[in-house]
C-alpha cells in the first residue's frame, strides 16, 4: 500500500509537469512505459513496419490526453487502454480480421501446426519458446493481449479488464481457456519430436 | 474438493495463486499421492515458465526523440495556425466593414434598428416581418441573404468533413467561421 501509494504521488508530480508543458518529464514517461505500449503492439500487430510508428502514435495520444487522466485508474492501466484502443482501429481501419474468441475447432489439438510437418524438420532440436510464439501469434487478439498482459506485465485480472473494457470472469475465463489449449498443443508437440528422434 | 482428479481450473487457480490456504492445502495432499495431477502440474509450470519470458523487442534508439520532436511540431504549427487564424479574421473584419459601408446606406439601416426596437403593441408585427424590413432597409434581397448562408453552411460541413482530420492544413472556414461570429 506504501509502495502503491509512492508510486500514485510520483505519477501525480509527473503528470503535472508534463500537463505543464514539460516534455523532459514525458521523456521519463515514455522510458517507464514504453515496454508496456511496445508489448501490447507487438502482440496485436503483426505488419513489422507498422508496429513503431503506432507505438509513437500512442504516446503522441498519450500526451495531448493526459490532461483529461482522472486518477479513477493507475496510469499504467490508462495508457494501455490507449495502446489497445489504438491498435483496434487500427486493425479495422486496415480491415485486418481478428477475431476475440476461440472456435470451437481451434480448442481442438487435432488441427495443431505440428501435426501436418514435415517430420525431417524436427532432427534439430527444436526451440519451445519459438514454438510456442508461435502458437500465441495464431489465437485471437484477445487472448494475446491478456496473455501478454498477464504475464509479462503482470497485470491482474481487474486491470486487464479495465484496458479490454471486459469483466473479471471473462478476462479469467479467457486466460486459462488460452493457457489450457496452449499446454495441450505445446506437450504434444513435445511428443511429436519425441516420436521423430 | 472431493474430486477424484484436479480440474484444469483448479490446477491454474493453485499456481496463480487464487486458492485460500485451506484450499491450497487439500490440494497438496492431493498432490503428493496423484502422479497424473501431479504430471498436469509439471506442464503448466513449464509453460507458465515460458509464458513469463519476455519477447524481444528493438525499438530503434531515436524513438523517444521522434516522439518528442513530433510534440513539438504540433505545437509549433498550432501556434502558428492561431497566429494565422488571427491575422486573416482581422483582414476578414475589415473587409466586412468596408463593403457593409460600401453598399449599404448606414443611416438608414441606423433608423431601421431603432423603429424595429421600439414598442409596438398595436401593430402585431411579427419578428419575421421586421427582420424583412431590416433587410429592404439594407437594400439586400433577403432571398440572397438566404443563399448566402446556405452557402456558407456547406462550406462549413465541408471544413469538418475534409480539413478537420488532417490537422496540418489551416481550414479555410476556420477563418470565415470566426468572421462570422464577429
Amino acid at each position: 500500500m506504501k509502495i502503491e501509494s509512492t508510486h500514485i504521488k510520483n505519477d501525480t508530480f509527473l503528470i503535472k509537469k508534463i500537463i505543464a508543458g514539460d516534455t523532459n518529464t514525458f521523456q521519463i514517461l515514455i522510458d517507464e512505459y514504453k515496454r508496456l505500449v511496445s508489448h501490447i503492439v507487438f502482440k496485436m500487430i503483426n505488419k513489422e513496419t507498422e508496429r513503431e510508428d503506432i507505438c509513437q502514435d500512442i504516446f503522441i495520444k498519450v500526451y495531448q490526453n493526459l490532461s483529461n487522466f482522472k486518477y479513477k485508474s493507475k496510469l499504467s492501466t490508462w495508457i494501455a487502454r490507449i495502446a489497445y484502443n489504438t491498435c483496434i482501429n487500427y486493425l479495422e481501419k486496415k480491415k485486418l480480421p481478428f477475431f476475440n474468441d476461440l472456435t470451437p475447432g481451434e480448442e481442438s489439438t487435432d488441427n495443431i501446426s505440428g501435426n501436418n510437418l514435415n517430420p525431417h524438420k524436427y532432427t534439430e532440436k527444436q526451440d519451445i519458446s519459438a514454438h510456442l510464439h508461435s502458437e500465441i501469434n495464431q489465437m485471437p487478439v484477445n487472448y494475446r493481449t491478456i496473455l501478454t498482459l498477464y504475464h509479462i506485465d503482470e497485470m491482474s485480472y481487474k486491470e486487464i479488464g479495465e484496458i479490454l473494457n471486459l469483466a473479471e470472469g471473462t478476462i479469467k475465463s479467457h486466460l486459462f481457456r488460452a493457457r489450457k489449449l496452449l499446454k495441450e498443443r505445446l506437450m504434444s508437440k513435445y511428443k511429436q519430436e519425441e516420436l521423430w528422434h | 474438493m472431493a474430486l477424484k482428479h484436479l480440474s484444469d481450473t483448479e490446477i491454474q487457480d493453485y499456481i496463480d495463486g487464487n486458492l485460500s490456504q485451506k484450499q491450497t492445502a487439500i490440494l497438496n495432499d492431493h498432490l503428493c499421492t496423484c502422479k497424473k495431477c501431479q504430471k498436469e502440474l509439471d506442464e503448466y509450470q513449464v509453460l507458465f515458465t515460458e509464458l513469463k519470458k519476455e519477447p524481444t523487442i528493438n525499438l530503434s534508439t531515436h524513438f523517444t526523440k521522434t516522439i518528442i520532436s513530433k510534440i513539438n511540431q504540433e505545437s509549433t504549427e498550432t501556434f502558428n495556425i492561431s497566429l494565422r487564424d488571427i491575422l486573416l479574421s482581422v483582414l476578414g473584419l475589415i473587409l466586412a466593414i468596408g463593403t457593409t459601408f460600401a453598399f449599404v446606406d448606414v443611416k438608414t439601416l441606423l433608423k431601421s434598428f431603432n423603429s424595429m426596437f421600439k414598442p409596438q403593441v398595436d401593430s402585431g408585427i411579427t419578428i419575421f416581418t421586421k427582420f424583412q424590413q431590416l433587410m429592404a432597409a439594407m437594400n439586400i434581397d433577403i432571398n440572397l441573404f438566404l443563399f448566402a448562408g446556405i452557402i456558407l453552411l456547406i462550406i462549413l460541413l465541408i471544413d469538418h468533413v475534409v480539413y478537420r482530420h488532417r490537422h496540418k492544413l489551416i481550414s479555410f472556414m476556420r477563418t470565415q467561421s470566426i468572421f462570422c461570429h464577429l
